[in-house]
């Protein structure tokens, strides 16, 4: 379980993240919601432990990110971040392939290239393999860097490992989004990850999501089920929405309509 | 599809085999470059002086003390300043990073030319420290200053291309300015000196500069080569390579002392030959990828061949004189940067 307890994240002497806790669990899918500049990105960087101040708040699998070592961690989690770096003249596979670097820590193997192959197949890369990512579109670009996430904890080492993806279909059409949302899903089902992701379209975290957390100011507002957190007050404060929530027939999953409160 | 950039897939055979290619290549200049001079000797003749079978013969002494350690020299710093060029790219993922340009090399030539001007004292004492003090002082000066450039051109974690080259505008001005300080208080004999240390020179190479020399560059291209999966790692970006496991602050440290190992050593024995370390990895990088495991040996070869040809040049094409050789680099390199700058602006545009 990666977990934060009672984290908070100051800069200067605003609280970008206020008393949060927090659990990821082996096995569900965690879309974590919220308005611009609620504090998701900044959460979703203090469970990488990317930032110091929080490596004390955030545990993975029972220990504090302080007492874990860079290298192992990188065997424990992954982490897919918003913007990536567009101008790199490595080709698709080979950044792919550094996906892999925590477990062979130089040069990739034949098993490591085995590995970018299938991460490729799943996010649909492969015929993108030999080209220069500078090349290509930012979606694309999105995709190789999802299967070099997909990469890094392809395989279960003892212990649960996780996935954290930062608005992991923003750059992608509509086709993709569902694709990859599916994809990050039976991730977690299939393979006991943790997934966390930050998702933007309300419906579409409802229909992929095990369980949505609500954020909101810098504090949780509102976790639990999508049905439930759709249809929360809470949800309608945070975004100031009037909303009205039905089940999909077809998928059982809940539908939001909604539009700015008057 | 985007239209930002030209897509630039790497050129010729497998990276392997590229490294092959290119130390053929290398040693086919090096023979050339032994043959050529005040009296030209056949490659045969050359050859057979290298194996040892012409032990007693002008020739062999020609080769063995005249031209091997000039020769020599110049294959150890073109392989330094390649590498040292590679290493800074990767680190500032910057393809326009290059020691020379940021102020690294005028940094180890002016420390160096301290030593020969404010230490000539001490180093006519002679002996092991007196000769150990001028390439330390070099390599401390290149260190001093590619930290310096390396602090000031980051922003926010990033490192900023602008920012780099502007610090590296000013780090040469002040270093120039330091060296024409350190003339005025010097003697005739050591302001003939002014242009080994801007213009560079192969000259002066001795054999125990020469073993000096391969040592620290060896050093410095065994350690890089051990930080090349790191390297690539670096490449994504530093909150990337975190995420993978690569300690970004301890790789950052030691690329930035290994690339002053390699440059301060170069630097101290040939004074400044600009331009090297930009071109070696950018004709690396076409030939093996930007894979820094194929790179980094790859920028060492490209460096080494570049300095013997344009030593060779330099020495033969207005014989008996001889020109300085960073006329010559700087002559091809600065309109290479031109192209580099002119395309990098395409691609932000």
């Amino acid at each position: 379980m990666l977990s934060a307890r009672h984290l908070t994240v100051m800069a200067g002497q605003r609280r970008l993240i206020d008393d949060v806790s927090i659990d990821v669990r082996p096995g569900e899918m965690l879309a974590l919601i919220g308005p611009n500049g609620a504090g998701k990105t900044t959460l979703l960087r203090a469970l990488s432990g990317d930032i110091d101040a929080a490596c004390d708040a955030v545990s993975c699998n029972g220990r504090p990110l302080r007492h874990i070592p860079a290298a192992e961690l990188a065997t424990l989690r992954a982490v897919h971040a918003q913007h990536q770096r567009s101008d790199l003249d490595y080709t698709a596979q080979q950044v792919v392939a550094l996906g892999r670097f925590p477990h062979h820590g130089g040069r990739p193997g034949a098993d490591d290239r085995a590995i970018a192959r299938a991460a490729m197949a799943l996010t649909g890369c492969e015929a993108m393999a030999d080209r220069l990512c500078s090349t290509l579109s930012g979606g694309e670009q999105a995709r190789v860097h999802l299967a070099r996430a997909l990469a890094q904890i392809w395989r279960g080492t003892p212990g649960a490992h996780f996935l954290l993806l930062d608005e992991p279909v923003a750059a992608l059409d509509i086709a993709w989004q569902h694709r990859v949302l599916a994809c990050a899903r039976d991730r977690a089902h299939s393979r006991m990850t943790g997934v966390l992701a930050i998702v933007h379209d309300l419906n579409l975290a409802a229909r992929y999501a095990d369980r949505l957390v609500l954020l909101a100011d810098g504090r949780i507002r509102a976790d639990g089920a999508p049905f439930e957190v759709l249809q929360s007050a809470a949800l309608a404060d945070a975004f100031g929405l009037d909303c009205r929530v039905w089940i999909d027939p077809h998928t059982s999953r809940p539908l939001l309509m909604a539009e700015p409160a008057a | 599809m985007n239209l930002r950039s030209v897509e630039l897939p790497r050129i010729g055979p497998p990276a392997g085999m590229t490294l092959w290619l290119l130390a053929v290549a290398l040693i086919g200049a090096v023979v050339h470059a032994l043959g050529s001079g005040a009296v030209d000797l056949p490659a045969a003749t050359v050859v057979s002086a290298l194996l040892g079978q012409q032990v007693g013969s002008d020739a062999d002494l020609v080769i063995w003390t005249l031209r091997l350690p000039r020769v020599l020299l110049g294959v150890i710093a073109g392989a330094g300043m390649g590498i040292a060029g590679a290493a800074m790219q990767g680190l500032m993922r910057n393809p326009l990073a290059d020691p020379g340009l940021v102020g690294v090399s005028s940094g180890a030539a002016l420390a160096a030319a301290a030593v020969v001007i404010l230490g000539e004292r001490a180093m006519s004492t002679g002996g092991w420290a007196a000769s150990a003090l001028l390439p330390l002082t070099a390599f401390a000066g290149a260190a001093l200053t590619t930290a310096l450039v390396y602090a000031a051109s980051r922003r926010n974690g990033r490192s900023s291309v602008t920012l780099m080259l502007l610090s590296g505008i000013a780090i040469n001005a002040l270093a120039m300015s330091g060296i024409g300080l350190l003339l005025f208080m010097g003697s005739d004999a050591q302001v003939r000196q002014f242009t080994f240390w801007t213009l560079g020179s192969l000259a002066g190479a001795t054999w125990p500069g020469v073993i000096a020399a391969a040592v620290a560059v060896g050093v410095a291209l065994a350690l890089l080569l051990r930080k090349a999966g790191p390297l690539d790692a670096l490449a994504l970006g530093e909150a990337q390579a975190a995420h993978l496991g690569v300690a970004v602050g301890t790789l950052n440290r030691a690329c930035v002392v290994l690339i002053a190992l390699s440059v301060g050593a170069t630097t101290a024995l040939t004074g400044t030959i600009g331009f090297i370390g930009l071109i070696a990895p950018h004709l690396a990088r076409r030939l093996a990828g930007p894979s820094h495991h194929m790179l980094l040996p790859a920028s060492a070869l490209a460096g080494a061949l570049l300095v013997v040809l344009a030593d060779s040049a330099a020495r033969t094409w207005v014989s008996p004189a001889e020109l300085p050789i960073g006329v010559l680099t700087a002559l091809f390199g600065a309109p290479f940067f031109m192209l580099l700058l002119r395309r990098r602006a395409a691609q932000e545009h």
